[in-house]
Parts: C-alpha cells; sequence; structure tokens
C-alpha cells in the first residue's frame, strides 16, 4: 500500500514538473509578453522528437559502429545492448544526457524561430492559427517520417542514468524534477528584473514600448524563441521519462491546451498562480489515469472522455466567473518607490 | 481502390463540396462574431454521428439524417453562441479569452462524440471509429446519391443565403453587422439577433455536410480536429470577408489536397517509410501559412482591389 502511494506520488511529481517547465514558458510568452503561443505543443514535440532521434542513434553509432542493423527496424535489439553499455559507462551516458537535453533546446529554438519569422507581426487571430497550423505540421511530419521518430509506432530512448544503479522511478525523479526546479528559479530571477517588467510594459501597451525606443517585435521574436527552447526540455524530459517517443502523443490538448488551462485556471502573468494552476490540474489527471480502472466498469464509455468533458467546462466557468485566475497577478513593488513610507513619499 | 484519375476526381470533388459548406458557415460566424469558431469541424462530426445512428441504429435511409442533423447542429451553433461566446462577452472577456473559449467547446464537443462512439459500440455493437457508409448510399441515375446530392443542395443554400442576404431586411442588417457591429447597433440594428442567426446558419450547414461526409469518406469522432484545418485553409485563402470567396477556396483546397497528393504519391510513393498521401494536411497548412504571410486578405482581396481601381482608377494612379 505504501509503496503503491509512493509510485503515485512519484508519478505525479514527475508530470507536475513536466507540465511545469512548460506552463513557465507559456507564463513567459503569454502570461508576460502577452504573445498567444497557441503553438506550444511543436516546440514539446519538436523536444521529444530529438530526443528519439539523437540519443539513441549516436549512442549506436558509438558502442555498435559495425552494426548492420536498421536503427529503426531493429529499435528494440539495439536498445538493449545500448543500454548495458551505458549502464556501465556513466561518462557517456552524462555525455549523451547533456547532447540530448541541449540537442531538444536547439531545435526548440529553431522551430519557435521558423513559427514567429512570418506571424508575429500579424493579428492575434491569425497568430494564433498559425501556430496551431504549425504544431500540426510537426505533428504531421514526426508522425509518418519514420527515420525521425519511429513514426506512429515510435522509438526507444536509451536509459541514459542506468549507471547510477537507482530504481528507474528515482532516477527520473531527479532528472525531471531537478531540471524543473532549474527552470522555475532561472525564469523567476529573469522575469523579476527590468527584463520582466519591459515584457510586461509590451504586453499592457505596444505603441508605449516602442515610443520609449524598444523594438516590439524583435523582443516579442526572442520570446518566443527563448520560451520554444524552454518548452522543449519537458518534451525531451518527457520522452527519458517515458523511455519511448510516440509521435502521435505530442498533440495539442495534451501539450498545448492543458497547459494554457493550467495557466488561465492559475493565473496568467503570476508565477504562484501558475504552479498552483499546473499543481491542481496535473493532480486531477493522473490521479483519473491511475484511478479509472475502479469506475469504468459501471460505465459504458471511456473514462478518459469524461474526464476532458469536466475540465473543458470547468475552464469555461473559470473563464466566465474568474477570469483573471485563482491566484491573480500583483502589481510590480520597484526598490525605492514602494517601500517608502507615506512621509518620504511626500517629501520627495 | 484502384487509382484512376475519374476516381481520384470524384473524390476531390465530395470533399471540396462538403468543405464548402463548412467554410460558408466559419465565414459566417467569423464576420458576426469577429472570433474563429475552432469547434466548426467537431459541428460537423457531430453530423457525421446522427447519420450514422439513423443508417446504423434506426436501418433508415442515411439522408433521413438530413433535417435532423441541420436542426440539432444548428441549435447546438445557437447554445455554443448563448452558452459561451454571449455569455464572455458579457462578463466582458477580452478577445484572446473568447479564441481560446471556442477551443474549449471544441474539446467538450469532441469528448461527447467519443463517449457517444464508445456507447454506440458497447450497446449497439455498431463499428463507431474509422467507419464509413458507402455501402448504405443510394443510386441516383446509376451515380452515387451523395455525388448529385451534396452540389444540389450546395447550390440551393448558396442560393437561398444570397437571396437572405442581399434581398430580405435581415440580410441587410446582417451585412450592417458585418461591416461594424457598433454602428449597426446605434441604428437600432439587434446584433445579438444578427448573430444568433448566423451561429443557427452555420450549425446547420455544418450539420449537413457532415450528415453526408460518412457516406463517402472514413470517419472517425475525431474528424473534427482535421476537418478544422481545411476549413481555416480555404476560408483564409479564399479570403474571410466573403462568402462567395469560401466556396472557391474550399474548392482550390479540396482539389490541390486530395487529387494533389493523389496524383503526386503517383510519382513519389513514399517518404520516411509511409506513403505520400499520409502527409495530405500539410498542404492545407503550406497554403495558409504562404497566403497569411503574402496575401492575408486571401483572393478576395485581388477582387476588392480590382473593384476599388474600377470605381476610383485615378485615385490608385496617382
Amino acid at each position: 500500500m505504501v509503496l503503491v502511494f509512493l509510485q503515485v506520488l512519484i508519478d505525479v511529481t514527475i508530470f507536475l514538473s513536466l507540465y511545469t517547465i512548460v506552463t513557465t514558458a507559456l507564463n513567459y510568452q503569454y502570461g508576460y509578453t502577452g504573445i498567444p503561443n497557441f503553438g506550444l505543443a511543436f516546440a514539446v514535440a519538436g523536444g521529444a522528437y530529438i530526443t528519439g532521434f539523437l540519443p539513441g542513434r549516436l549512442a549506436f553509432l558509438l558502442i555498435m559502429p559495425d552494426s548492420k542493423l536498421d536503427y529503426v527496424k531493429d529499435n528494440p535489439t539495439i536498445m538493449t545492448q545500448i543500454n548495458m553499455v551505458l549502464g556501465k559507462d556513466p561518462m557517456l551516458s552524462i555525455m549523451l544526457l547533456v547532447v540530448t537535453i541541449l540537442g531538444a533546446m536547439a531545435v526548440g529554438a529553431i522551430l519557435g524561430f521558423i513559427a514567429t519569422m512570418p506571424a508575429i507581426r500579424l493579428r492575434a487571430d491569425f497568430l494564433m492559427m498559425t501556430l496551431i497550423a504549425f504544431a500540426e505540421a510537426v505533428r504531421i511530419i514526426g508522425m509518418n517520417y519514420e527515420p525521425l521518430a519511429g513514426g506512429t509506432l515510435g522509438i526507444g530512448v536509451p536509459r541514459m542514468l542506468k549507471w547510477t544503479g537507482l530504481s528507474a522511478d528515482l532516477q527520473n525523479l531527479i532528472l525531471v524534477g531537478g531540471l524543473g526546479l532549474i527552470v522555475v528559479i532561472i525564469n523567476w530571477f529573469m522575469l523579476h528584473s527590468p527584463y520582466g517588467r519591459l515584457l510586461r510594459a509590451i504586453r499592457e501597451s505596444e505603441d508605449a514600448a516602442i515610443a520609449v525606443g524598444k523594438d516590439v517585435n524583435r523582443i516579442r521574436m526572442e520570446v518566443m524563441v527563448v520560451g520554444s527552447a524552454i518548452a522543449a526540455v519537458a518534451g525531451a524530459l518527457s520522452g527519458i521519462y517515458i523511455g519511448n517517443v510516440i509521435p502521435p502523443a505530442y498533440t495539442r490538448y495534451d501539450w498545448t491546451f492543458w497547459p494554457w488551462l493550467m495557466l488561465m485556471l492559475g493565473g496568467r502573468g503570476s508565477e504562484m498562480g501558475a504552479l498552483a494552476g499546473t499543481a491542481s490540474i496535473v493532480v486531477i489527471r493522473r490521479l483519473v489515469a491511475i484511478y479509472k480502472h475502479g469506475i469504468q466498469p459501471f460505465i459504458p464509455f471511456d473514462v478518459v472522455w469524461l474526464e476532458r468533458m469536466a475540465l473543458g467546462i470547468a475552464f469555461l466557468i473559470v473563464m466566465i466567473f474568474k477570469p483573471e485566475g485563482l491566484l491573480p497577478e500583483r502589481p510590480i513593488k520597484i526598490k525605492g518607490i514602494h517601500d517608502l513610507s507615506e512621509d518620504e513619499l511626500k517629501e520627495e | 481502390m484502384p487509382f484512376t484519375p475519374l476516381i481520384v476526381l470524384t473524390h476531390a470533388f465530395i470533399f471540396s463540396t462538403l468543405l464548402a459548406f463548412l467554410t460558408l458557415g466559419f465565414n459566417l460566424t467569423y464576420q458576426t462574431a469577429r472570433i474563429p469558431n475552432w469547434a466548426h469541424g467537431t459541428f460537423a462530426a457531430l453530423g457525421v454521428f446522427i447519420t450514422l445512428t439513423v443508417a446504423r441504429v434506426w436501418n433508415m435511409n442515411p439522408y433521413v439524417s438530413l433535417p435532423i442533423s441541420f436542426m440539432v447542429v444548428a441549435t447546438l451553433g445557437v447554445s455554443v453562441y448563448l452558452g459561451v461566446v454571449y455569455t464572455l462577452k458579457k462578463a466582458g472577456a477580452p478577445e484572446i479569452i473568447l479564441l481560446i473559449s471556442t477551443l474549449a467547446v471544441d474539446i467538450v464537443l469532441t469528448a461527447f462524440l467519443n463517449i457517444i462512439a464508445d456507447y454506440l459500440m458497447f450497446v449497439y455493437k455498431v463499428s463507431s471509429r474509422i467507419f464509413i457508409l458507402r455501402d448504405m448510399d443510394v443510386k441516383l441515375f446509376g451515380l452515387p446519391g451523395i455525388l448529385i446530392v451534396a452540389p444540389t443542395l450546395l447550390v440551393v443554400f448558396t442560393a437561398i443565403f444570397s437571396y437572405m442576404l442581399y434581398r430580405t431586411k435581415f440580410g441587410i442588417a446582417m451585412r450592417g453587422t458585418v461591416e461594424s457591429p457598433e454602428l449597426a447597433s446605434i441604428l437600432g440594428i439587434n446584433t445579438d439577433k444578427v448573430n444568433l442567426v448566423s451561429w443557427f446558419i452555420t450549425g446547420g450547414l455544418a450539420g449537413v455536410s457532415g450528415a453526408l461526409l460518412p457516406l463517402w469518406f472514413l470517419s472517425d469522432p475525431g474528424i473534427g480536429t482535421m476537418l478544422i484545418i481545411d476549413i481555416f485553409a480555404a476560408s483564409i485563402l479564399g479570403g474571410i470577408r466573403s462568402v462567395y470567396a469560401a466556396i472557391l477556396g474550399s474548392y482550390i483546397i479540396g482539389l490541390t489536397e486530395v487529387a494533389g497528393t493523389a496524383f503526386l504519391s503517383q510519382i513519389i510513393p513514399e517518404v520516411g517509410g509511409v506513403s505520400l498521401s499520409s502527409y495530405r494536411l500539410l498542404v492545407p497548412l503550406t497554403v495558409l501559412v504562404i497566403t497569411l504571410m503574402f496575401m492575408p486578405r486571401g483572393l478576395y482581396g485581388f477582387y476588392e482591389d480590382y473593384k476599388e481601381r474600377k470605381i476610383r482608377p485615378k485615385e490608385v494612379e496617382a
């Protein structure tokens, strides 16, 4: 019983970290800068696909240079052999892990750049269409082009933390949780700085930001590129955690709509809100996914749909009655202005 | 099915015709409510399931579902407008929330359709995922019924619609609302009523399109998420401001997507281990992006420029 509980806890924590990275990226793009990024899934999918493509193939080339096996078709055999070697070779494992994460970030950034280049000047609704279309295009390519990540069947990801000797759950908990924490901390420092205030200024009034000499389009583009790189890390980690990259799984529901729901529920532009929103929805979703077998015999359809319906309706209700979210964004406090007492202000 | 140019063109023609119904409605609500309706493809998917129920559960002629589907989906359109769009607008929600809200509606509807699909499967043992009802279609003059019914209905609906839009008082109110909702409401036009009617028509057209879809194409509860991409591309390519441009855009998208990929896959049979036609959806996506980049007003934009030049030739030259 305790063991089951622990396993559920670890599973929920890992998904929480994954989604925290994605919502953090979205909060940076939408909450702070006001770019309605409805193509969030393309960055996540890009990161995941490169995780299916890069580390396994590198390890295959380094460990079995003379092998006649086909990487995609004989993937399970190759994975078994690679994992045996990686379990004894910490240096190679760490190198592969670093390459994977950096590769995912690079792919996310490139995809973010390509998606943004034609679209960033467009109106919100056209921008939204272009980004959704782009995400769909990335998914279609990933789903069909087998050399990339195995097509619809997916492809294995080498276990790059096997050398630690810990159980698989613990390895992933440390890796995913650790990176999630790092992303949140970096993001906090980045946005609680003049840079963060610049982004909010662009969100509140583009014209005012242009008037004080800011290159708004350029900054928005940078935000899309950096945000996509962050989101791609989540994609890479999800592939590493599951041990497989299954391209059809990176749908716009899972990786665009749910992060949006989390952010809007928690409160856009507020870090605590993003965390709270993510936590509540991830816990609900994982618990439904884990315990759905308990309810399943009583209803003539799959419980997953009931959960989707309920959360979709919940989203609409939140938008109607509490559009600013559970923990709304607070006004910025600037040192030297807001921490002065009233007497001091009068003197000035 | 063996590859012959005639069959491919038939596929493309029927697909384009059904797409035209959807794009027409999409443009209408886009203009009156000023938001793209993400759930539009899924509206049609509801029609698909009404036809499935009529044909496989009630064992009736699938065309019986046309009026049912029209009414049911039209009612759905009205309820989405009243329950979501109107309510959010009255609550003072910003544009972006309105944009997301129809996405949420899409998710709720898709989930609902999946529940129906599971229910039909469990209770009535009807195959409700990746099904086709081509065998239930009637023969008219030796041709499949849908090949005659779909274009006829499109012509009839467009004619009625044009008459309403350009010859009746309500049509004037509707066009006024499209031009400027604020000005129209100052002049005493009930823009809420106009919106309500446009969502009703939109829903109805989507219902008709969806009801006919399974008679020729493979259908699935998730078909709406595929259709919406085609609808977008057709709508943007034709020009979001015109109803007729929507039809033109639909035919261009339908023909290039279905016929184009089919002919191209004769030359390049496979890419990355699967047949070229698996990448079919990349066609509307590419068209969408290129159109938005180079002519955001679509083909209708050219027509508008042409008209402008005819009225004021000197000004344009100067």
